[in-house]
């Protein structure tokens, strides 16, 4: 008979299970089993532009000073310093909070698409019909990660994670839950 | 208004870069101090819906952020 996982957690924190985390409208009873981000691989794309700008900064240090003075030349650097750090900021806060969450009781997905803008969506383990997962590409399946459909009964919320690391081990946690929170058998 | 289109028209190679970053740097200064704001607030949002041990540090670094804006205001005003 399996069982859930020990606590644990990856390098980029982007697959914990049984993390000491909370989230609005958790019940009581209510743990958490598992929080997944989107891998780090996926990030890659802000990393490097946040990387470029910083070089170009650096480049253009060698090309400013001939057309600005020393004060206008550090105030330059520092709006640049400020406006890297703000694009780098902004992608980590939205990596860091998008996540998916799996309790015992339920399966939530958590979006923030900016700044100004967040999705939340939850349904029971017990509304769970079908679940599906989808690896592909070079990246996803060298290094495993890929996306997890959470189909649900009826007109239900249906949950999507994207890009997560080890979606089988989560399929797997989840269809735990499903055979604990059904055990006559008819998780579908 | 005229003094302005004068000094503009009037001034020389370096002033008018010197107006164009002074310029630059205000609205920039006061637009970070604007998007701070709004990551300080979105922080604590995002906190409170979804609160890690690092919830604290994040809160931290987005305040801070305020405290940068201002420092960027008044290099803005003053330095350049």
């Amino acid at each position: 008979m399996a069982t859930l996982p020990p606590r644990s957690s990856n390098f980029s924190h982007s697959y914990l299970v049984r993390p000491d985390i909370h989230f609005t409208s958790q019940h009581e009873d209510e743990a958490v089993v598992l929080v997944v981000r989107k891998h780090p691989l996926t990030q890659l794309s802000w990393i490097i532009n946040g990387t470029i700008l910083l070089l170009l900064l650096l480049v253009g240090n060698m090309i400013i000073p001939n057309f600005f003075n020393s004060n206008q030349v550090f105030a330059i650097n520092i709006f640049g310093l400020f406006f890297i750090f703000s694009y780098i900021w902004i992608n980590f806060l939205l990596w860091y909070f998008t996540v998916g969450v799996v309790t015992n009781e339920r399966i939530i997905d958590l979006d923030f698409y900016n700044l100004i803008y967040k999705e939340f969506s939850a349904t029971t383990i017990r509304q769970v019909s079908d679940i599906t997962t989808k690896i592909g590409g070079f990246f996803g399946s060298v290094f495993n990660f890929g996306d997890v459909f959470v189909k649900t009964e009826g007109f239900a919320q249906n949950i999507e994670f994207d890009d997560i690391p080890r979606p089988s081990e989560v399929v797997k946690i989840i269809n735990i839950l499903m055979r604990d929170a059904n055990p006559a058998g008819d998780e579908g | 208004m005229q003094d302005l289109i004068n000094l503009l028209t009037s001034s020389s190679s370096d002033d008018f870069i010197g107006l164009f970053v002074k310029a630059f740097a205000v609205l920039f200064a006061f637009l970070y101090l604007l998007y701070a704001v709004v990551t300080s607030r979105q922080t604590q949002i995002m906190n409170n819906t979804f609160s890690t041990k690092m919830s604290s540090v994040l809160a931290v670094i987005s305040f801070l952020q305020i405290i940068f804006a201002g420092i960027l205001i008044l290099v803005a005003l003053f330095l350049i």
